[in-house]
């Protein structure tokens, strides 16, 4: 399952956050290997405590994030291709979800001309066509 | 001892995390949707809500419709926005002498207090969830806000949440009460009522009153960070998805996911302290749990804060910036996941506001990382903005003048809070005005420039109306002058070492010359920050009131584009409604107040 939502272009995304990990993985050994102060068992608990927990909660809510975007990615971009034949606004969306994958990797004249030429942004244009109106 | 101690917590840790994921195992929380039961006590009928308002005053009472709440809760914000400027405007005037020559210490010390209270909760907090309130529901699809009573109920714990701020101003003339004068951070032992200073006893009841009305504003902002979370989980329409979710929305519920668990923490802690001033406790005494136990619970509550207070600027930016770029936001999942970064890390970084109290130094270390690992996901967000502009067809129209002014004043901001995470560089710029003029680059520059573009980009759809072109660039270039005259002097300032909160600044040491001069150029600069707002106050209701009402949907041009958001499409489909229900009285009164408006008028 992870290896089929997890895929390249996701973990690319999530480099983002794999950089702060890195620097408190750093302090962690930093302060467990390097430390000029004498181990003290509860103010190291603590010291690598405050930099474990972050650490934790921040990997957490980055896995349940990606997991939930790239599933949504995925189900948005198969019902896409069900209807692109009529053009829906599924295909819409498929388009706007394949143009936004990583324009970082692209080079910035064809990403820009390709951004330029979508007609997506974030959100689909025409969503919401279908729902009822709030007046 | 200690360990037994610290393995109990672990334990009840443990514990909870099994609460929290048997509750999440046993219950599918997305079949809460009242709205598509049909029938819910909730929501049903905001889909007609329009057509049955009551009319004149009874009708911004009675609201629950998402839409009027988000227009009480701007109203609200710029009147608290005012009365806090009218505050700082005071106390600069006072300023300009380093003697206390206009208005006395005490009083000054009252106005910096209420400042930053009435900035931080009254205007800041309830200025976001007014954008939240009318333009979540338009950009997920929702119909309304997942609780529209709540949502209701939470706007109007405001003002009795004001009105208890300011109390101690309001009854200073009749009574012996004097307003609280704490400063925002209300550190004991000063708010404990210890001494016999006019903090307490009866003369203290002013901090009484500010901490029952700060009690108010934390469940005002709780009530509606969970209507928040609610709306975007469950409420969302079945075309929006995590994936193509807009970036404002994102960090709405970032944003309201740290409220969820900073409020109420803030709220235990007033109540604590209203204890000891009260009931005879001993939290916050010596003798007690001690003073730094405050400035824990505080800054565990205050550093998310100052991200409560950030993330949705940061959103505001990114959704508005690249429609005047003419192209897609670059790197969106870069900004949405730094944003979560942002989230999460906030609260690991609060005693970097504690450096100079003396807690042990391996504690102060593991602050100082994660300090310094928050700074990458907020930088990365000015990567993309700057990349999104790069190469980009920029329109410098009112709303893009500000976002980049925003951009801006935030890599000053955020530059000059990468140097006070460093512990030996906080221990000497600390209580200084170096800090002042750093967390109003990110509060001035970042928070209320995006107020300003995200009221100016969505002005059309709020009131039909466009807004005065020029008058809003007079608004932007004294705004965006200012702005840096006044906090940049301030961060020159804090170099010299100035101390922050003090009325006089008659040392008799140090270089009082230039002291005195940068305190006239700061106060110089919010007089013209003053002037700036005079204006966009003038042209908002000028605008609200007699402009001619807008003919075209897309004044921003964003189908060229490709950027038609959802908001956008349901004013269009509101628009034909009204003018299919309209007829012609409807037509007249359109057109009342001037020609229509065109590309060559002065109005964008």
């Amino acid at each position: 399952m992870s290896e089929r939502t997890f895929d390249r272009e996701t973990l690319l995304d999530l480099t983002v956050n794999i950089v702060p990990l890195g620097i408190l993985t750093f302090f962690i050994l930093v302060f467990l290997f390097a430390s000029p102060w004498e181990l003290d068992p509860f103010v190291t608990a603590i010291s690598i405590g405050l930099l474990v927990v972050p650490f934790a909660v921040l990997v957490l809510v980055t896995f349940v994030s990606g997991r939930a975007v790239a599933r949504d990615e995925q189900s948005a971009t198969a019902a896409g291709e069900l209807s692109a034949s009529d053009a829906t606004l599924d295909s819409g969306v498929e388009e706007e979800l394949v143009s936004d994958d990583h324009p970082e990797s692209d080079d910035d004249q064809s990403e820009s001309d390709a951004e330029n030429d979508e007609s997506s942004d974030a959100e689909p244009d025409d969503a919401g066509g279908d729902e009822d109106d709030e007046n | 001892m200690v360990e037994a101690q610290l393995v109990l917590t672990a334990l009840m840790g443990l514990f909870l995390a099994g609460v929290a994921v048997w509750l999440s195992r046993i219950e599918d929380w997305r079949s809460y949707t009242p709205l598509a039961g049909g029938g819910g006590a909730v929501g049903e009928e905001s889909g007609y809500a329009h057509d049955e308002k009551p009319s004149g005053l009874i009708r911004w009472l009675t609201t629950v419709d998402h839409k009027d709440i988000g227009i009480l809760y701007g109203a609200y914000s710029i009147i608290a926005f005012a009365v806090g400027g009218i505050m700082v405007i005071l106390m600069r005037t006072e300023l300009l002498t380093p003697d206390e020559a206009i208005i006395g210490s005490q009083f000054y010390n009252s106005l910096l207090t209420s400042h930053g209270i009435t900035m931080l909760f009254l205007f800041g907090t309830p200025m976001i969830a007014a954008f939240g309130n009318y333009f979540i529901p338009l950009l997920v699809n929702a119909e309304d806000m997942a609780f529209p009573r709540i949502n209701a109920i939470a706007f109007w714990m405001l003002p009795p949440g004001a009105l208890l701020v300011w109390a101690g101003f309001l009854v200073v003339p009749f009574t012996d009460i004097q307003p609280a004068q704490t400063a925002w951070t209300m550190y004991t032992p000063l708010s404990a009522g210890v001494g016999t200073g006019t903090q307490a006893g009866v003369s203290g009841l002013g901090i009484d009153f500010m901490l029952l009305g700060l009690h108010f504003t934390g469940l005002s902002a709780t009530m509606g960070a969970i209507n928040f979370i609610a709306t975007i989980f469950t409420d969302r329409g079945s075309d929006v998805n995590w994936a193509n979710l807009d970036i404002f929305s994102w960090t709405m519920l970032t944003q309201s996911g740290l409220i969820l668990f900073a409020f109420p923490l803030l709220g235990s802690a007033l109540i604590m302290l209203l204890l000891d001033r009260n009931f005879g406790t001993t939290f916050f005494l010596a003798e007690g749990g001690g003073p730094i136990l405050w400035q824990h619970l505080f800054w565990f509550f205050g550093h998310p804060e100052v991200y409560i207070l950030a993330l949705p600027p940061m959103g505001l930016v990114s959704f508005i910036l690249p429609k005047f770029s003419g192209r897609k936001l670059f790197g969106f999942k870069f900004v949405v996941y730094s944003t979560l970064a942002i989230g999460v890390l906030s609260f690991g970084v609060w005693a970097h506001h504690m450096f100079a109290t003396g807690i042990d130094p391996r504690i102060r270390a593991s602050f100082e990382a994660v300090s310094l690992a928050i700074a990458i996901p907020s930088a990365v967000k000015v990567f993309n903005w700057t990349t999104t502009l790069w190469g980009g067809n920029l329109r410098l129209t009112a709303p893009m003048l500000f976002c980049v002014g925003a951009v801006s004043n935030f890599i000053f901001g955020g530059v000059t809070g990468i140097f006070t995470a460093a512990i030996p560089i906080d221990l000497v710029l600390h209580d200084t005005y170096y800090i002042v003029g750093h967390f109003h680059y990110i509060l001035m520059g970042l928070l209320a420039f995006t107020v300003f573009a995200g009221i100016y980009y969505w002005f059309p759809i709020i009131t039909g109306k466009m807004y005065q072109k020029r008058l809003a660039k007079w608004h932007f270039w004294l705004t965006m002058i200012g702005t840096n005259i006044t906090f940049f002097a301030m961060l020159l300032l804090g170099y010299l070492g100035m101390p922050r909160r003090y009325a006089t600044y008659t040392f008799g040491v140090g270089p009082q010359q230039i002291i005195e001069v940068l305190h006239q150029v700061t106060t110089l600069g919010a007089f013209i920050l003053l002037v700036g707002q005079i204006i966009w106050v003038w042209n908002m209701i000028q605008s609200w009131y007699e402009a001619p009402t807008l003919q075209d949907n897309d004044p921003w041009d964003l189908k060229e584009t490709g950027q038609f958001t959802n908001e956008w499409g349901w004013n269009e489909r509101r628009l034909e409604t009204a003018i299919t229900d309209g007829g012609e009285e409807e037509e007249t009164a359109m057109t009342d107040g001037g020609d229509p408006v065109d590309g060559s008028a002065d109005t964008e």
